[in-house]
């Protein structure tokens, strides 16, 4: 877990170098949380480091998340529980339908050998809010 | 992440300062599970200084609320941001919770 922390911590740094807005850096930590922690969970032992790039170009932020473990897809994920009674509520999926629907664009490639994620969105998407 | 605790009324306000994601869900989630074991159940989150939360921390709330039914307790949120609203909305969780738009309507829901 001290590679999620890490990486979020530089992501924090990135934002406000940068000057994203604060809606967006926290959309983006949100999503690099669940990201990083479902590859560090899917990854398995043999799972070499984890990449991660963080670029801004004019107003659009594109953050890859790539790694070497076996093919796994984490869009596949069947939709979350978002509307059962308290009864009968799982957490479970509930991380992975936050990055589909948090973010303009979420892409996931199998090349070279490696799983690679690629999270976009604007910088000036949501100007009313904090 | 720090955490503060007050006490009003015969409600535990529990103030989390800084993000609640995975790499610090596990500190809210023991003090919220010693609350339980001391048998508070009427719980007050104080979200005024969250800056945002991962489903780690749905995780967390949403063990907290099926805890509140079980002990036949009271849990009520307030003082969410924009960011942190924005997620309790995409996660289907604003129908869990009584999010009130004050500290002193979140005890008093709390309470009752």
């Amino acid at each position: 877990m001290d590679g999620v922390r890490q990486t979020l911590k530089e992501f924090e740094q990135f934002a406000r170098a940068r000057g994203l807005s604060d809606d967006l850096r926290r959309r983006f930590l949100v999503a690099l949380d669940e990201v990083l922690s479902n590859v560090a969970r899917h990854g398995g032992p043999s799972g070499g480091p984890v990449q991660v790039d963080f670029k801004l170009t004019g107003d659009r932020l594109t953050v890859t998340v790539e790694d070497d473990a076996p093919p796994f897809n984490p869009l596949d994920a069947p939709p979350a529980d978002t509307s059962s009674p308290l009864e009968q509520r799982k957490a479970g999926g509930v991380g992975i339908e936050l990055v589909r629907t948090l973010l303009e664009s979420v892409r996931y490639e199998h090349t070279g050998g490696r799983n690679r994620l690629t999270l976009t969105d604007r910088n000036s998407r949501h100007t009313n809010h904090s | 992440m720090t955490i503060n605790e007050a006490h009003e009324a015969g409600v535990v306000v529990v103030s989390p300062h800084g993000r609640i994601d995975s790499t610090t869900s596990a500190i809210l989630e023991r003090h919220l599970q010693g609350l339980a074991a001391a048998r508070q159940t009427r719980v007050v989150v104080d979200f005024s200084g969250v800056d945002y939360i991962s489903s780690a921390g749905l995780r967390v709330l949403l063990a907290l609320a099926k805890r509140g039914r079980d002990q036949k307790g009271r849990v009520a949120l307030f003082g969410l941001n924009d960011s942190v609203r924005q997620v309790f909305e995409l996660a289907g969780f604003v129908a869990l919770f009584t999010i009130a738009p004050t500290r002193a309507e979140a005890v008093h829901s709390a309470m009752a």
